[in-house]
């Protein structure tokens, strides 16, 4: 359990959609992430190198330099999210509910 | 001779990793299948890393940046770093929290009581299952392939027949029997620590074969001025839709029954963040050296001549053992065999440990009920079952295998589409089991349909509007899922209060 700003919430799925952070904080930074990942998705479509040869430090072509650069930004962002977005109590809960290793139950209803 | 007797030096190892591992082994169902969900941030990284990494990596990529140009890093890696991770997170946690909660080990376990719906499983396993099938026989065949080509010529008495070189039916039951060795004795544990050490050797081999390569050519700045400024380019290799709908295509990451194994071995939640930060990193550091050489080798020539490195003529998948036979030692031509090897493997046992784990879960026990088997005897029943399909796929190896490489990628679409199943069960309440079988049997048959209008895959250019066939299969997931689950009856209370716990104590 977690109490922000004095009201008391539980980590539950899908935490996109849930709070383990008072709001306030963690709204920001999450929207924040969520528009770099779409701007991510935008530049992906390099269109504008498609015709150019040109190599950058005479090795990458720029199309593959920007590449490399797009999918370092994709770790920067893959970061910032275990940072701002990540649901911290999600272990304890978890642990809190688990159950002993079960044997699949055949289930009563069927189709 | 001396690449075999580094191939063979790499497989004892692994074989000495195996029994070291099994020390660690706590024996019962819950070790062999999910490790016990002990796993750690470092090898949970590794051995999902190692799985979603194949001989496509190495090979692959190097042959299709010859063939197109390097538009093969974007439409291929950086794609699958974005989705892979996002996968992972939306996903893997997700699941890895509900395995935990709720017991399970394997997928179908996981949808059957989503949908409250034994049926769903007996769908879903011969898909899940069917679609590995393509994926183990590109591996055996892939393996069979690499070491026939840098062993040619070397046993001229012994294999005549094969121009000296060690037969690939040979290599694939090599290969088979050494991954089942060490998952035998540890299963997913097993996997996991060899995935760990394959993974390493895979970067540290396409690393090195990167570096070596470099030098004899005069330098990477010199490499690079000698490619084909044609392959440098996108236009002319690859049209902007074909490359954003390759973006689809890591999807299947969501799908794939053996990665929803991997996440359920993690000890914790905080397990899977080096894997998301990681994940793209690790694709920079497999594909764009093995994508540079395959962008040198389009104008590479023998360092004081004027022979081309690559003949023309030569197939695609041939180049990347060329430039390393070629351009380094007989050694180092072993040492990168090896990396791609384990490239190979490391996708190979963790598929065979989940095709064993479905069987026994979702088939066996569910039609002979809970109580009849020991945990022995299921550990056991999954051998028995991983037994049959490799032997199966080894079988398969053996007849006309023409065009099994094109067979990947719809093995891929195949799971990408049926993706939004899991997104769905996952993060939609109204998702119910008349829209989920509708959506998987509706895709299923696109996918046929699909692949039958693909000339069973044999046209590599099939486009659907100019975008990849798994576009329009997507759709149709997307699309039956939502118009029939909102036609019909929501799920029960009870279900909706087990997936979606409430929000505010």
């Amino acid at each position: 359990m977690i109490v922000a700003g004095g009201v008391t919430r539980q980590p539950q799925l899908p935490w996109l959609l849930s709070d383990s952070a008072p709001v306030s904080y963690s709204m920001s930074k999450r929207t924040l992430i969520l528009l770099f990942f779409l701007l991510l998705l935008v530049l992906h479509q390099d269109f504008w190198w498609r015709s150019d040869a040109t190599l950058v430090l005479g090795i990458f072509p720029v199309s593959l330099a920007y590449h490399i650069g797009w999918t370092l930004l994709v770790a920067v962002g893959w970061f910032l999210v275990t940072k701002f977005c990540w649901p911290h109590a999600l272990d304890e809960e978890v642990s809190k509910g688990a159950n002993p290793e079960r044997k699949p139950q055949p289930h009563s209803s069927s189709r | 001779m001396t690449p075999v007797i580094i191939i063979g030096a790499y497989l004892a190892l692994l074989i000495v990793l195996a029994l070291l591992s099994n020390r660690y082994f706590r024996g019962g169902a819950a070790d062999y299948f999910v490790a016990s969900r002990s796993l750690g941030p470092f090898v949970l990284f590794m051995a999902v890393y190692g799985t979603t990494m194949t001989a496509f990596a190495m090979v692959g990529s190097t042959a299709e940046t010859y063939e197109i140009g390097v538009g093969t890093f974007g439409k291929l890696a950086s794609w699958s770093a974005l989705v892979h991770s996002a996968c992972f997170f939306l996903i893997g946690v997700p699941l890895w929290s509900l395995g935990k909660r709720h017991g399970y080990m394997t997928q179908v376990e996981f949808f059957r009581d989503r949908f409250q719906s034994p049926g769903i499983g007996y769908v879903l396993f011969p898909l899940l299952v069917g679609l590995l099938i393509p994926y183990f026989l590109i591996g055996l065949l892939g393996a069979g392939s690499v070491v026939s080509g840098v062993t040619t010529n070397a046993f001229p008495e012994l294999f005549a027949a094969t121009r000296g070189a060690v037969p690939p039916a040979l290599t694939s039951a090599v290969i088979s029997a050494v991954v089942l060795f060490y998952i035998f004795i540890g299963g997913a544990r097993s996997a996991a620590w060899a995935n760990t050490f394959q993974t390493l050797v895979f970067i540290a081999m396409g690393l090195l074969a990167f570096w070596l390569i470099a030098v004899k050519l005069g330098g990477m700045e010199s490499a690079s001025q000698l490619a084909n400024p044609a392959k440098a380019v996108r236009e002319g290799n690859m049209t902007e839709l074909q490359f954003f709908s390759y973006g689809l295509i890591p999807l299947s990451a969501a799908m794939f029954p053996h990665l929803f194994q991997n996440f359920l071995t993690a000890r914790s939640a905080k397990t899977f963040k080096l894997l998301l930060v990681g994940h793209p990193i690790c694709m920079i550091l497999t594909w764009v050296p093995c994508v540079l050489i395959g962008f040198w080798a389009t104008g590479a020539i023998m360092p004081g001549t004027e022979t081309a490195v690559i003949p023309a003529g030569a197939s695609a998948n041939a180049v990347l053992g060329l430039m390393v036979g070629k351009l380094t030692t007989p050694v180092i031509s072993g040492l990168v065999t090896a990396g791609i090897l384990a490239a190979i493997m490391s996708s190979l046992d963790s598929q065979f440990v989940a095709v064993g784990t479905m069987f026994t879960r979702d088939i066996v026990v569910q039609q002979y009920g809970r109580d009849r088997f020991s945990d022995t005897q299921m550990v056991w029943l999954a051998r028995g079952f991983i037994v049959c399909i490799v032997i199966i796929t080894f079988l398969l190896t053996l007849i006309e295998t023409r065009q099994i490489f094109a067979l990947g990628v719809w093995c891929f679409s195949g799971y990408a589409a049926l993706s939004p199943l899991i997104f769905a069960a996952i993060y939609w309440k109204r998702t119910t089991r008349a829209g989920a079988f509708a959506a998987v049997y509706l895709t299923a048959a696109v996918w046929l349909g699909l692949f039958v209008a693909s000339d069973y895959g044999a046209d590599r250019k099939f486009l659907i509007g100019g975008m990849l066939p798994v576009t329009a299969m997507l759709a149709t997931c997307v699309i039956t899922l939502v118009v029939v689950s909102l036609l019909t009856k929501p799920p029960s209370d009870e279900t909706l209060a087990k997936f979606f716990p409430p929000k505010t104590a």
